[in-house]
């Protein structure tokens, strides 16, 4: 057990590492464009503009060697320090502690509609196998993972807040402001879940244990409840982490479009201002969190499947 | 025809003719989808604009005609790229081991530990705005899966007798890895290839839509649907119509895609759309 998760967790590190080094280099990319941005307004002789161009690169620290730049980034970024809007030179750190709750809010809601939603409709998919409750389910899986998810904002927008008035059409007041962009994120991922549940369970039904059971004179309740379920829904837990990843990065869009104070939103506000340090400080944030829940699931799913300790340990 | 194979041929007309119509577009719109007509906005439908006109008059059906072209050549270019990318490092990950598949290995986990849309919008926001930029973001964005689903083929394959019999000819092991394994593992990359174009389609439609993706004026779905959005409540078809051209090409993709996965018996889940 020890040997595994210690064996996890060195995996984790060159990826750590490449998220930071990915998050350094878009800042890289974008750096020349401030000093362009900054001068381009003034009227400057060609060659006193190049050495203007210098000086500002010399300031800011970009003309030193990338390895130098990281090390420097990093420090900071350890620090806790993820720089300064460039815009309006509050702390992007502030920000974000400012804006979590919401996100995070957000990611929960939506994650656990998916897990509701996701296993019940599989549940009564694979119970209900190719009869008409299964068929009609499976299109309505289909269905909603073809739905952009901006599209479907819109048009629920349109019917409970513009029609109806019964919730806000944008603007955080609360939970009840997120039950419109939860239901639009978990939408996406309701459709996979229940798929592969429903996979799992019928899969899981024509297992001999199943006829064990039965011909034991077992509930039908409890070989589905205590047995089935409970087999059918190891795979289920390893999707539902990485449906988190559609999630963290899909409730910018959401956030966008209900206007809701997230990071999401923050961030592509930046990206409209071109403050490129935002969008560095996005990917650490998602890319980290998401890094430490898909271990968190496979630590889950390691104490769930004993099975597993072996293959992974290879002894 | 089989029974289970209705729902995949009814998706592969609608997709065929979603194709036809957007290639033949300059030939089969009425108007030019970029014509202003300031005279004309909001014209309900009739028999001159047969879905009405948007806010600055210009013919929603040619819009919606034109609407799709640059998205699915996108896609389709994206997800080629991603799979001959996924492919070759999958197989050389899976076939030569050791070292090699440590460090591919490493590679898609970083790429993998960055949520793709995150990476999207990140990568699309500090390129320049351009197709050459939205395929390179697609491309680096949707290898990865590829990669892996690819690298585990070959691992399942290589122990397979047809292979070690291969081997034991004395095959070369180019030959052994494309004449022998690549067949068996097309299959199921086949799969993964379909699922993706569709949800590449819906990338590439939120970005346009956030204003990170295609540019206006093209007629493009998602750019139609975020300059409808103002004019919801007076004129819902205006956002009503591209999005259901969008949901309606995407259906019939996933559903081709169903229908591969289920003939070549693979576990697969589509990829969350966003």
């Amino acid at each position: 057990m020890i040997r595994y998760i210690c064996k996890r967790l060195l995996t984790l590190l060159p990826v750590l590492l490449g998220i930071t080094i990915f998050a350094f280099l878009l800042g890289v990319f974008s750096a020349g464009d401030p000093v362009s941005a900054k001068l381009s307004g003034m009227e400057i002789e060609a060659e006193e503009l190049e050495a203007q161009k210098a000086e500002m690169r010399h300031e800011l620290g970009l003309d030193r060697p990338l390895v130098v730049q990281y090390t420097d980034w990093m420090g900071r970024v350890l620090r806790g320090d993820l720089g300064q809007s460039m815009i309006d030179r509050q702390s992007i750190g502030a920000q974000f502690a400012m804006r979590l709750p919401v996100t995070i809010r957000l990611s929960l809601i939506s994650i656990l509609l998916t897990t509701v939603f996701g296993i019940g409709l599989g549940v009564v998919m694979g119970q209900y196998h190719n009869r008409l409750p299964d068929r009609i389910l499976r299109c309505f899986c289909s269905a909603t993972m073809s739905v952009p998810s901006f599209w479907m904002a819109l048009l629920l927008i349109a019917l409970f807040s513009e029609k109806l008035h019964w919730l806000h059409t944008s603007g955080y007041y609360g939970l009840h402001s997120l039950i419109m962009p939860s239901l639009v994120l978990a939408l996406g991922s309701i459709g996979p879940t229940a798929r592969l549940t429903r996979a799992n369970y019928i899969k899981q039904l024509a297992q001999p244990y199943v006829l064990v059971a039965r011909s034991k004179g077992l509930r039908e309740n409890v070989i589905m409840r205590g047995h089935v379920l409970k087999n059918s829904l190891l795979p289920v837990i390893t999707l539902l982490g990485n449906h988190f990843a559609g999630i963290l990065g899909g409730s910018a869009i959401v956030e966008n479009i209900f206007s809701l104070p997230g990071i999401g939103s923050y961030t592509l506000t930046a990206i409209q201002n071109r403050d490129y340090f935002v969008v560095q400080a996005f990917v650490l944030y998602s890319g980290t969190l998401y890094v430490v829940i898909t271990l968190v699931i496979d630590l889950l799913y390691f104490l769930l499947h004993p099975k597993m300790h072996q293959e992974a340990v290879g002894t | 025809m089989k029974k289970q194979s209705i729902p995949a041929a009814v998706a592969a007309v609608v997709f065929v003719l979603i194709i036809v119509i957007s290639l033949l577009a300059p030939l089969l719109a009425p108007y030019d989808p970029e014509t202003l007509d300031m005279y004309h906005q909001f014209a309900p439908a009739s028999a001159e604009h047969l879905l009405g006109t948007d806010n600055l008059g210009r013919d929603i059906l040619s819009r919606v005609m034109y609407g799709g072209r640059e998205s699915m050549v996108l896609a389709f270019l994206a997800t080629t790229a991603s799979l001959i990318v996924g492919l070759l490092l999958g197989m050389l990950a899976g076939y030569v081991g050791g070292v090699t598949d440590l460090i591919i290995t490493a590679l898609t986990n970083i790429f993998q530990g960055i949520p793709g849309i995150v990476m999207l919008i990140a990568l699309t926001s500090v390129l320049k705005p351009g197709m050459h930029s939205l395929l390179l973001a697609l491309t680096l964005t949707s290898w990865v899966g590829f990669s892996r689903i690819i690298r585990g083929e070959v691992l399942r394959v290589k122990q397979e007798y047809y292979v070690e019999s291969a081997r034991s000819m004395g095959f070369s092991h180019f030959r052994i890895l494309f004449r022998h394994i690549l067949p068996n593992i097309f299959e199921s990359s086949m799969v993964w290839f379909t699922n993706r174009i569709g949800s590449s389609v819906l990338s590439v439609a939120s970005l346009s839509y956030l204003g990170l993706g295609l540019q206006p004026p093209t007629p493009d779905w998602g750019i139609m649907i975020k300059e409808a959005r103002s004019y919801f409540l007076t004129c819902p078809a205006l956002a009503i119509t591209p999005g259901l051209c969008i949901v309606l090409f995407v259906l019939s993709i996933h559903t081709i895609g169903d229908w591969l996965r289920d003939r070549a018996d693979v576990m697969q889940e589509p990829d969350v759309p966003i």
